[in-house]
C-alpha cells in the first residue's frame, strides 16, 4: 500500500524527557519512570495524556514487578489513565513508541506517552546479567550455559572466520561511540575511553572484549506522541515527524537462522520503514543504530543496506550514534530505543540539522528489530 | 526445580531426538511440530546421529548462574551432519584443539548445578571432538 503523506499526516513527537543513564541505587523503578514522564509532558507544554505506553525488559524479575502500567501511571500523577507494558527486550522502548503511533493514528488515543525505563541496579550485577539472557532461548540455548554476550561472541567469532579478520575490527567502532558520548549530558560516561586502556581490556566472551559490550544501566526516557494535524506549532519544542514505524521478527535462536552474519529482521523492518516513509536509503541524513554489542553495530549496518557483507566495521564516513549509542552512552535495555530516539531528535534540531533520522531498536541477537524514521517538519 | 520442564525436555537431552517433516524432508531440531522450510505439520520423530562440525565457538569466562561455577568453558555452534545447527558446550578439549569446522560428536554430560541449590542436577548434549583415524 503507498500512501502519499502530506506534511500534516502521521504522527509526530511534541516533547521528550529522559535522566542521564546510571546506577540509582536511592530510586524505584517506578520514580525512575515517572521523573521522564513528566519532563516529557512538561517539554510539550503539558497538553492532555490519553494514555502512556511502557517499554521495559526486565521489570517482572528484577524489580520483582508486574503490571508496571498501573504503578507508573498512578506515579507520574495520572489516575484511571489508560497504561500497559510491551517488552521485546532492547527493543521494548521502540515497541512502547510504536504502540503510541498505532494508537494516535486509530484515533482511539489523542496523545500518547512512550515511556521506556530500565532499572538494573535493585540487585547484584551478576543477578542482572543472569536477565539479560532471559532474550536467549531457555530450553535450548540458556540451559548449555550460553549467555546472551555469548551469544554475540558466536555470531563475531564466526564473522572474523568469514571474512578473516581480527578483533581488532571493533576498535574504532568502540572508541567513536564513547567519543560521541562526551558531547552527550544524557550518557553514563563522559570520560571518553583511552586506546590504551581499550587495548588492556578483558575479553569476558572472545572474540569480544569488555568495551565491545555495552554496559547495563539503569535509565528512564519519554517522548509525547499526538497526530501531526492536531500539533500547534509555536511552542518550545519544534515537533518531529515520525515518518514510519515498522516491527519486524527473525528466529530468537541464532541457531535456527539459515544466515547467521544476516541480521533478516534489521533489513526486513528497515525496508518495511523506507517504503512506508516512501524515501531511499540514499537520503537519509542520519542513523542512530542498535549496539548492545559490536557486532550488533556491524551486522545493521550491513543489514540495512549501508555497507557491503564484510564491511559494516568501516562505516566511518556515515552520521551515525550521534549519543554515543548504548556502547558510549550506556545500555538501559528496555529505555534504549527512546534513549536513540531522543538522540536522534536531537540531531534534527541541532546545527547543522540533517533532516531524517533512521532509527532501528534491535531485541536479542536482532530477533527483532523496530525502525522509526523521524523528520523535522 | 522446573521439573516437568526437564522432564519434557529429557528425549531431546539425552538422544538427539528431533522431528522430520513428512512434506519436504528436512529434519528439525528442536523438534516444534511446525516444519521452519515449509510451514506444514511435522511431528514424525526422527533421532540424530549426534556428529557434526564446529560453526561457531566461544570460551566463557563467566557463566550464567549454575554454570558460574564451572567457568571457563566453551560454548559452540554445531551444524549436524543432517543439517540443523544446535547451541551446545564443548568438552574433552584444550584451548589448542577448538577450530571452527573440526569435527565432533554429541556425549551426555552434567550441564549444570542448579543455581539456587534446589538439588536438580541437569544432565545433557555436549559435544567433543572427533578423535581422528589414523589410516593404517
Ligand atoms: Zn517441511
Amino acid at each position: 500500500m503507498k500512501t502519499n503523506r502530506s506534511s500534516k499526516q502521521g504522527p509526530a513527537i511534541t516533547g521528550v524527557g529522559r535522566i542521564r543513564v546510571s546506577e540509582y541505587w536511592d530510586r524505584s523503578i517506578s520514580s525512575l519512570a515517572a521523573e521522564a514522564i513528566r519532563l516529557a509532558v512538561s517539554n510539550a507544554g503539558d497538553p492532555p495524556i490519553d494514555a502512556i505506553y511502557i517499554g521495559n525488559a526486565f521489570g517482572t524479575i528484577l524489580s520483582r514487578q508486574a503490571n508496571l502500567g498501573a504503578l507508573i501511571a498512578a506515579q507520574s500523577g495520572y489516575r484511571h489513565l489508560e497504561s500497559s507494558t510491551f517488552e521485546a527486550a532492547g527493543a521494548s522502548g521502540a515497541a512502547a513508541v510504536r504502540a503510541a503511533c498505532l494508537a494516535v493514528e486509530s484515533g482511539f488515543v489523542g496523545t500518547a506517552v512512550a515511556v521506556g525505563v530500565e532499572k538494573i541496579s535493585d540487585v547484584v550485577t551478576s543477578e542482572a546479567e543472569d536477565a539479560k539472557n532471559l532474550t536467549l532461548n531457555y530450553e535450548y540455548e540458556t540451559a548449555q550455559g550460553l549467555t546472551a554476550d555469548g551469544q554475540s561472541a558466536l555470531i563475531a567469532a564466526r564473522y572474523l572466520k568469514t571474512y578473516d579478520q581480527d578483533r581488532s575490527i571493533f576498535r574504532s567502532l568502540v572508541l567513536n561511540s564513547y567519543e560521541n558520548a562526551k558531547k552527550n549530558r544524557y550518557s553514563r560516561n563522559n570520560a571518553g575511553l583511552s586506546p590504551n586502556v581499550y587495548d588492556r581490556q578483558s575479553c569476558p566472551a572472545a572474540p569480544l572484549g569488555l568495551f565491545d559490550i555495552a554496559q547495563l544501566s539503569d535509565g528512564a526516557a519519554a517522548v509525547v506522541i499526538t497526530r501531526a494535524a492536531s500539533v500547534e506549532n509555536g511552542g518550545n519544542f519544534r515537533p518531529v515527524r515520525i515518518l514510519a514505524s515498522a516491527n519486524a521478527t527473525s528466529q530468537l535462536s541464532i541457531h535456527d537462522r539459515h544466515q547467521i552474519l544476516v541480521y533478516s529482521a534489521a533489513a526486513e523492518s528497515a525496508s518495511c520503514a523506507l517504503n512506508q516513509a516512501a524515501i531511499r536509503l540514499k537520503n537519509i541524513d542520519a542513523f542512530e543504530l542498535s549496539d548492545a554489542t559490536a557486532i550488533d553495530l556491524i551486522l545493521s549496518l550491513e543489514a540495512i543496506g549501508l555497507c557491503r557483507p564484510g564491511f559494516g566495521w568501516k562505516a566511518d564516513r556515515l552520521a551515525l550514534n550521534q549519543g554515543g549509542g548504548n556502547i558510549g552512552r550506556g545500555n538501559p535495555t528496555g529505555a534504549s530505543g527512546i534513549y536513540q530516539i531522543a538522540e536522534a531528535i536531537d540531531w534534527l534540531h541541532g546545527q547543522p540539522a540533517p533532516k531524517t533520522v533512521f532509527v532501528q531498536a534491535l531485541g536479542g541477537a536482532a530477533a527483532t528489530a523496530i525502525t522509526h524514521i523521524l523528520a523535522s517538519e | 526445580m522446573e521439573n516437568p520442564r526437564h522432564w519434557r525436555l529429557k528425549k531431546q537431552r539425552y538422544a538427539l531426538v528431533g522431528e522430520i517433516c513428512p512434506h519436504c524432508a528436512v529434519k528439525i531440531f528442536p523438534p516444534r511440530d511446525v516444519c521452519p522450510e515449509c510451514g506444514l505439520e511435522a511431528k514424525t520423530s526422527y533421532q540424530f546421529s549426534g556428529k557434526g562440525k564446529i560453526y561457531s565457538y566461544t570460551k566463557m569466562t563467566d557463566g550464567p548462574a549454575g554454570f558460574r561455577q564451572n567457568a571457563p568453558y566453551f560454548v559452540a555452534l554445531i551444524q549436524l551432519n543432517e543439517g540443523p545447527m544446535i547451541t551446545a558446550q564443548l568438552t574433552d578439549v584444550g584451548d589448542e584443539e577448538i577450530k571452527i569446522g573440526s569435527p565432533v560428536e554429541m556425549v551426555t554430560r552434567k550441564l549444570r548445578e542448579d543455581g539456587d541449590q534446589h538439588g536438580a542436577i541437569l544432565y545433557g548434549y555436549k559435544f567433543r571432538p572427533v578423535l581422528q583415524e589414523v589410516s593404517a
